[in-house]
């Protein structure tokens, strides 16, 4: 093998020497090493110092690259600090400049977020806010520095953990009398706005480039919708403010922005473990395999710096999640390792470890099919429940997906719960099980949305120890008392339920959405005080509307079936923008035509002899029907201004 | 081939031995572009596999990768990230063009003789190493491994 290094070693220095002719006065000192980045007109080269075997960085620029490489050789050598690099010399011959500086030991910040995985938001304030002293430096030089390409490629993250800035291509001093800067400098998804060319730069542009640097440091993602995974709300906002498009309306300078990192970091709480994405085992094995090589003395001297800084950033950064991932998986029920076998894209015969099984943020199976989204479970959940019949009795293979936030498991045989005591789940629907007792959600407090009707539950006690809870659906359940449920219900599904006193609703301030069917006299009394409900499915039994007619706030209405014989005085909800309707047949629509809020409405169960009146409805977009409603709709060779949703 | 025949029956495992046939990359382009899909890993892959007569599981074995990600890249689930193809290439014993080309498929950028370690990979593709051995002198020249 050392036959082979040396053999690489000098036929790559012949390479190097060849492509590269250096002036005399660098070849004397240095030796070529490395090449950093190459362009026809720009090219970086890592250097070696013949005294101390200490590395330089060679900067070459050609034709016009030339003018920008003596700007970043001015700037850089009327600053010092340990957190940019030093300028040490600079030369020219007749067609090419060459510009040497300080090299910065460690790994460029994208690299290291690639290979290690995003940083603990602390970490990433902490470090952010270090920069920021740097930037502070440029920006209160005479005239100010404005860095203009910060994102991560440009910053090393140091072998002292701080964030060194290197690369000041772009950099410029600001000009007050310039409107708009002439060339367009920075790096696309970094840059901000003003960077294309409508305005000048000035420091509010590296203000912008450090938000999306926070936002790439916390979630390895450049793009801004990506900050919802931030669990620090201080921290959202100060990315948010960092980046708005309006420069007058982000942080002022960079003293503003530092003191609001420094309280949104005193503030945090520190953060419950995060778990530790990509390959901490593979980290660790590297990290031992450098050791050892670095002890047998076969490292050369920038290999052990490196290995040396990765090893303290592995101590630093590698929680507890290092767990004996070489065990393969089993599951105790094969329909749901085919849908999480589905959803990873791995084949049946490939064993499951826990590393995949931790990529599960979502599984939802109906019956026999895995859907994709949340809202089809829903949907399937309130208006076909019992579509689907799968064969899946036990819920013991959920808790090994530890990652899981949202889960369906419907339509199956379930009767325990306890397994999923502990999990972290924000969505659960359990529709159409065999489920009585739900006392053992008790211990899911994260809980937000809770489908679990036609079950034979009889009370649902345990939505006390619910404190998130928002959504809950208990159709064709056995629940009569509704007491348990807090305040801050929004939406509630009580389909063919025993319910007989529903004045719990009235204290629900933010109930906006509620499905009922055969309204007693009790549920029309509660139901017509309900005025802030935007959203009401209402079914079975409907002889009138008139006691909804208070319900101002409605947006979403839907009245079936058949009982009906008016809708007078239906034009009084103005705010009403979607109506399903199912009366008896030929009633009058025509108060329909008074609704100007009116874009949607369902008439697939409203038999009439003529729709003409339905061309009248000033503001109707779309329209859901059967297609023999459709036909007779285009038969009356009326301008058809809306759209047909025929089924 | 004849130029008559419905250009779905042409296979992309067919047009890569078509394409090794031809006298040139020129040739092959006026007589196929017609029928030319957009080209694809997992397709290079299969085909690389069938004209080795390797199986997959052989090359994830020898590529040293983790078996559910390997399957992944095989089937075409995810696009491999650079090191991952150099490690397959590696274990398959690929030469510099087929390497170079599965870079260029994955739009991982490819290897640049005159950046140190890049030049390292492609003295181990062209000295037939393995991959256990490619990495031990990547670590010798104090270079990163293929993690």
């Amino acid at each position: 093998m050392t036959d082979h290094v040396l053999s690489f070693l000098s036929s790559y220095q012949d390479t190097l020497a060849q492509a590269l002719p250096l002036p005399a006065e660098i070849l004397k000192d240095y030796d070529l090493y490395d090449c950093l980045h190459e362009t026809p007109s720009k090219s970086t080269y890592l250097l070696k110092k013949k005294a101390d075997a200490t590395f330089a960085v060679l900067k070459i620029a050609k034709s016009s690259a030339r003018e920008h490489l003596r700007a970043e050789y001015d700037i850089l050598s009327s600053l010092r600090s340990t957190r940019i690099p030093q300028a040490l010399s600079y030369s020219s011959d007749h067609k090419t400049d060459y510009f040497l500086r300080s090299y910065v030991a460690g790994t460029p910040v994208s690299d290291q977020v690639e290979r290690s995985g995003a940083f603990p938001e602390q970490e990433a304030m902490r470090l952010v806010l270090g920069l920021c002293e740097t930037l502070m430096l440029l920006h209160t030089q005479s005239p100010p520095v404005i860095h203009r390409d910060i994102k991560p490629q440009n910053i090393i993250y140091t072998n002292q953990h701080t964030l060194a800035l290197i690369d000041f291509d772009a950099a410029r001093h600001f000009q007050p009398a310039q409107k708009k800067d002439t060339v367009y400098l920075g790096t696309q998804t970094t840059a901000a706005p003003e960077q294309f060319g409508y305005q000048q730069t000035d420091a509010r542009s590296d203000i912008y480039s450090t938000g999306i640097l926070l936002l790439f440091l916390c979630t390895g993602s450049y793009e801004l919708d990506s900050r919802t995974q931030i669990q620090s709300r201080a921290l959202r906002h100060i990315i948010e403010t960092c980046t708005r498009f309006d420069p007058q309306r982000r942080y002022k300078n960079i003293r503003a922005l530092s003191r609001v990192l420094n309280r949104a970091q005193a503030d945090a709480v520190p953060a419950a473990v995060t778990f530790w994405r990509g390959a901490a085992l593979g980290l660790a094995a590297g990290v031992a395999l450098s050791l050892a090589l670095v002890f047998s003395g076969l490292l050369p001297a920038r290999a052990q710096q490196d290995a040396a800084g990765t090893t303290t950033a592995g101590d630093a950064l590698v929680p507890a999640a290092v767990v004996a991932v070489d065990q393969a998986i089993v599951f105790e029920s094969p329909e749901i390792e085919r849908a999480v076998r589905d959803q990873l894209g791995i084949d049946a015969d490939v064993p499951l470890y826990q590393a995949d099984l931790d990529r599960v943020g979502k599984l939802f199976l109906f019956g026999d099919l895995v859907l994709d989204t949340w809202d089809d479970v829903t949907f399937d959940a309130i208006f076909r429940p019992s579509v689907q019949q799968g064969t899946i009795t036990t819920l013991a293979d959920i808790p090994k997906l530890r990652n899981l936030s949202e889960l369906a498991v419907c339509g199956q045989n379930i009767t325990d719960l306890s397994p999923l005591k502990d999990m972290h789940l924000s969505r659960l629907a359990l529709c159409t099980n065999l489920i009585i007792d739900p006392s053992p959600l008790s211990s899911v407090p994260s809980l937000r949305e809770l489908y679990i009707g036609h079950n034979p539950i009889t009370q649902i006690d345990v939505a006390k120890e619910l404190p998130l809870l928002q959504t809950l659906d208990l159709s064709t359940t056995n629940v009569s008392d509704l007491s348990p449920l807090s305040n801050d219900i929004t939406s509630l599904c009580l389909y063919d339920t025993p319910i007989v006193d529903y004045s719990p609703l009235l204290r629900m301030n933010t109930l906006q959405k509620l499905y009922v069917n055969h309204p007693t006299q009790a549920c029309w009394d509660t139901l017509s005080q309900l005025k802030d409900l935007t959203e009401l499915q209402i079914k079975d039994g409907v002889l009138s509307i008139q006691p909804l007619l208070g319900l101002k706030s409605l947006k979403n209405l839907a009245i079936s079936p058949v009982e009906l014989t008016s809708i007078e005085g239906i034009e009084t909800l103005t705010h009403l923008d979607y109506l399903r309707i199912a009366a008896t047949p030929d009633i009058d629509l025509s108060p329909l035509t008074k609704m100007d809020a009116l874009s949607t409405l369902d008439i697939f169960f409203q038999e009439q002899q003529d729709y003409s009146i339905l061309f009248q409805i000033p503001n109707l977009k779309h329209l859901y029907c059967s297609t023999a409603q459709k036909g007779l709709i285009e038969a009356l060779g009326l301008p058809i201004t809306f759209e047909i949703h025929a089924s | 081939m004849s130029k008559d025949k419905p250009s779905e029956t042409l296979s992309t495992t067919a047009l890569f031995s078509l394409l090794e046939k031809s006298p040139s990359l020129e040739t092959f382009l006026d007589e196929h572009e017609s029928d030319l899909p957009a080209p694809n890993i997992s397709d290079y892959l299969s085909y690389l596999l069938e004209r080795y007569q390797l199986s997959k599981q052989a090359v994830i074995r020898a590529a040293n990768l983790e078996r559910s990600n390997g399957y992944q890249i095989f089937n075409g689930y995810r696009t491999p990230r650079r090191n991952a193809l150099l490690r397959i290439a590696l274990g398959m014993h690929l030469t510099l063009e087929e390497t170079q080309y599965l870079l260029k498929l994955a739009l991982r950028g490819e290897l640049y003789p005159r950046t140190r370690r890049d030049a390292a990979i492609i003295y181990c593709i062209q000295h037939k190493f393995s991959l256990i051995d490619a990495e031990i002198m990547l670590e010798q020249l104090g270079e990163e491994i293929l993690e």
